[in-house]
């Protein structure tokens, strides 16, 4: 360990000691779930949940530019029967398994932002995520060391024993876009992690949880160190007890599809639920990269993702919750304009990025890009994604964008803070 | 305060201690010493260290144990241990790499060269997930074990020509028209002198000198063809030096030894106080005189007065693994032990992946190691290994050393001594397997 990271650590482990002293220790997730409570949504209350579509996502057959010259001419096979589209305007609308997503757009809950891009496009799986996670295109080797969502932590370092600001629910390596220098992202498949796993009956399971409690309990202010433990501790049962009462309190009620990104996200709601500190939450959907037979597969991934979206969004909602968190759902890059010979489509570019939750504009932002001036045969981009992430760090998570992704990109308005 | 005394004189802080009357040798020392030189130990351990005095513990730590946990002689075990490894360890990528290293660990007769490792796994933190091949994280962790309490010269000479170490910085391919900064920065910064005792210029410098360095097939290669050999200026020498002659000029550095003795102060001793200049410098001047043989320090610390002072205890977070291991040494869960993958998940989940620190510089440690999950996986832990009925029975181990009349005593003294305050032994009760549980999960236990 670093010789000033000592010094910070150090340095937190005092300024909570200091806490201590005033008496009464309120853990930090308590003090935030009685702010959310109050109503307003403060910047330092807003979630931002991070839905990857993994594999590069056909945008050109998820909102459908029908009614654009070029779609029709370029999509043979993969033509996606009018009649059963969602309509956004007259030209364009969303694939027909997206009716929960029409449902969210009706409701004034889903922008659309089209085109979305980066210069010199990398048809690189690895190398166009790499450049989404981290929002830096160049090849110096530090760029690869954090991810955009990781400066966000490391420019604002929990204090120890408070929650973990960020978590990645699902399963596989951390995605680097939560990579940071000091913070360690926990990875959660199941939310059994999150829970104290006494055993026996349920009698049994009580007794052992007071009893840990008591013991963590017992004041140990007099050693900084041992209060710090003791503070944590009891932070985490604390935790751990309240996301079961809300997980056992809520049983039926919720009604999530039987999907696995439906899962994650239910998983995710539980835990916004429990007035967890936890302000990043980044997930996957696995099984966009369609080079053959597109259009059954394609189908069903986008009717588990409008469907489990509409399902997390209505959960939040009846929770009084969908005002603080918004979902951003993007790509690593879209697909050939042309469909191959495999009825499927190849690596492309530029591609639609959605975001649910309180939008500031509801529906499509920007300009379809052209179907006839391609670049290569993807389409060219519109909006850099850069310039969103802009927003929702600048507007709705409250931090500025510049040191984490860079100058010069202009936000684009997306949710409303009001 | 004892601690400001002792921390504010140097002589008498690093004089040998002795055992009196009003320091007695007691089970609080052989247990702290055995929390920092090695792992939580058995209550045989403590027993037989608490009778036989301080020298022959402390000297047992430094040259490890006749037998390993198993019953197999010491050299017998570590033959079989690098087997493992380099078999099914490494061919079962990053989990069997850890699971190879926990097992050898909970049965190591060496505990303190397995935490030297460990100490200098993080000192050159490497990670498997960039690396991407497990037998050669699989031979830098021989080359730090070889090295962990011998010569730090020779293992910083070793380490710029390690390949899972150049593959990690992007350093394999560094040719005379386009050195490679990245290690020459690293070994500067993290590895020897630490921020503000080098400039930009000598790290450039000494980037030429690390040219002609390739990987070659998972292979360390020096190309002469490759090699600048003109002249460079570095930390105010000048020559035409090569990477060897880099690791001797920053060897040479007063800062290096002083950048290394922090280290060793914060992992045996202190994580939370900042030692003075004035009390690091005895210990700098003789790990630097003895040309740096790790042995001369972390020798005069653990025999050192500071080091036995109860100002010195609980002053560090149990990191993950050696929670992990200490408790399972402690409890005798050897023969057969816990399923080492299971332990190494157990361990990635309270913030500890061995063989894949999360930067250059490591893992944070310290405080760091606590937050709501990491906190919540240390009791899930306990509580796992407590319901594992076939592994460990809680009414047999105190009965098996003559204290089956009561288990909280026993749990209390073996695992965290005198420690707790009365009102938290009050609440230490019931079934044995409960006052286990109810110790193991004590905000007490998670420091060493």
């Amino acid at each position: 360990m670093s010789l000033h990271r000592r010094q910070f650590l150090r340095s937190s482990l005092a300024a909570s000691s200091l806490v201590s002293m005033g008496g009464v220790t309120i853990p930090g997730f308590l003090a935030q779930s009685a702010r959310a409570a109050r109503g307003a949504a403060k910047s330092n209350d807003r979630i931002l949940v991070v839905v990857q579509l993994v594999g590069g996502n056909d945008g050109l057959n998820t909102v459908v530019p029908h009614g654009i010259d070029g779609y029709v001419r370029n999509r043979r096979r993969l033509r996606l029967p009018t009649g059963q589209l969602h309509r956004v305007t007259d030209d364009i609308s969303l694939h027909p398994s997206m009716g929960q997503m029409a449902k969210l757009l009706e409701d004034g809950r889903l922008a659309i932002v089209q085109g979305v891009g980066y210069p010199n496009p990398d048809r690189s799986h690895f190398r166009s995520m790499e450049i989404w996670e981290t929002a830096r295109t160049d090849s110096h080797p530090e760029a690869l060391e954090t991810g955009w969502l990781g400066r966000v932590l490391d420019a604002d370092p929990p204090s120890p024993g408070s929650d973990s600001p960020a978590l990645h629910v699902g399963g596989g390596r951390l995605p680097l876009a939560l990579r940071a220098r000091r913070v360690e992202v926990p990875s959660m498949e199941q939310i059994d992690q999150f829970r104290l796993q006494a055993n026996g009956s349920s009698a049994e399971q009580d007794s052992t949880r007071s009893a840990l409690n008591e013991v963590a309990g017992v004041d140990r202010s007099d050693d900084p160190l041992l209060g710090f433990l003791r503070r944590s501790t009891l932070a985490a049962y604390e935790a751990s007890a309240r996301l079961e009462e809300v997980a056992a309190g809520q049983g039926g009620e919720t009604n999530y599809p039987n999907f696995n990104l439906a899962r994650r996200l239910e998983q995710i709601a539980r835990i916004i639920k429990a007035g967890f500190g936890t302000r990043i939450y980044y997930t996957r959907q696995d099984g966009y990269d369609t080079h053959a037979n597109q259009l059954a597969t394609h189908a069903a991934l986008l009717n588990e993702l409008a469907d489990s979206l509409a399902a997390f969004h209505e959960d939040l909602a009846q929770d009084g919750q969908a005002g603080r968190v918004a979902v951003l759902v993007f790509s690593e890059f879209g697909r050939r304009v042309a469909e191959n010979a495999s009825n499927g489509t190849d690596h492309g570019a530029a591609a639609p990025v959605f975001v649910v939750g309180p939008v500031a504009q509801v529906g499509l932002i920007g300009e379809h890009p052209s179907l006839d001036d391609l670049d290569e045969g993807d389409l060219k981009y519109q909006t850099d994604f850069r310039s969103l992430y802009a927003s929702l760090l600048d507007e709705w998570l409250g931090v500025p964008s510049a040191p984490i992704i860079g100058e010069g990109f202009a936000p684009v308005s997306l949710l409303s803070t009001s | 305060m004892r601690l400001r005394t002792l921390q504010d004189d140097p002589r008498h802080a690093w004089t040998p201690f002795q055992a009196s009357d009003t320091d007695p040798w007691d089970l609080d020392r052989v247990a702290h010493l055995h929390r920092r030189a090695g792992f939580s130990p058995s209550w045989e351990v403590l027993q037989r260290d608490l009778e036989e005095g301080p020298e022959a513990s402390i000297d047992r730590l430094l040259h490890g144990e006749p037998e390993a946990l198993d019953g197999s002689p010491a050299a017998s075990f570590d033959n079989l241990m690098d087997a493992l490894a380099r078999g099914p360890g490494a061919a079962a990528g990053p989990t069997g790499l850890q699971a190879s290293w926990l097992y050898r660990m909970i049965h190591t007769p060496f505990p303190l060269r397995e935490r030297m490792t460990l100490f200098w796994h993080d000192h050159f933190a490497t990670s498997v997930e960039k690396v991407n091949e497990p037998s050669l994280m699989r031979q830098q962790n021989e080359l730090l074990r070889r090295h962990a309490l011998g010569s730090f010269a020779d293992l910083l000479r070793s380490m710029a020509k390690d390949p899972a170490m150049l593959l990690w910085l992007d350093a394999t391919a560094s040719k005379k028209e386009h050195p490679n900064e990245n290690y020459a920065r690293e070994v500067m910064e993290l590895f020897t002198l630490g921020r503000g005792h080098y400039s930009e210029r000598d790290v450039q410098e000494a980037a030429r000198a690390f040219t002609g360095t390739f990987v070659v097939q998972g292979r360390y290669r020096h190309d002469s063809r490759e090699f600048d050999a003109g002249e460079k200026s570095i930390l105010g020498q000048t020559g035409s030096f090569d990477g060897d002659a880099v690791a001797s000029i920053l060897l040479d550095q007063p800062a290096c030894a002083r950048f290394l003795c922090r280290k060793l102060f914060a992992l045996l001793l202190s994580e939370v106080d900042e030692p003075s200049d004035a009390l690091i410098d005895p210990l700098a001047d003789a790990y630097r005189n003895s040309g740096y043989d790790t042995m001369v320090p972390v020798s005069m610390i653990l025999h050192s007065r500071l080091f036995f002072d109860p100002s010195m205890r609980r002053k560090r977070v149990k990191s993950p693994v050696e929670f992990a291991v200490g408790t399972i040494r402690a409890l005798e869960i050897v023969s057969p032990t816990v399923s080492t993958n299971e332990l190494a998940e157990a361990c990635s989940r309270m913030g500890q992946r061995l063989f894949a620190p999360p930067s250059v510089a490591g893992w944070d440690g310290g405080p760091a190691w606590i937050n709501t999950t990491t906190t919540l996986a240390r009791s899930n832990t306990i509580l796992a290994l407590m319901n594992d009925r076939r592994r460990f029975d809680p009414e047999a181990l105190p009965a098996r050393h003559g204290q089956a009349d009561d288990p909280a005593a026993f749990y209390t003294k073996l695992l965290v001594q005198e420690t707790l305050s009365s009102e938290v032994r009050n609440r230490i009760k019931g079934s044995a397997r409960e006052v286990a549980t109810l110790v193991l999960t004590s905000p007490e236990y998670q420091l060493a």
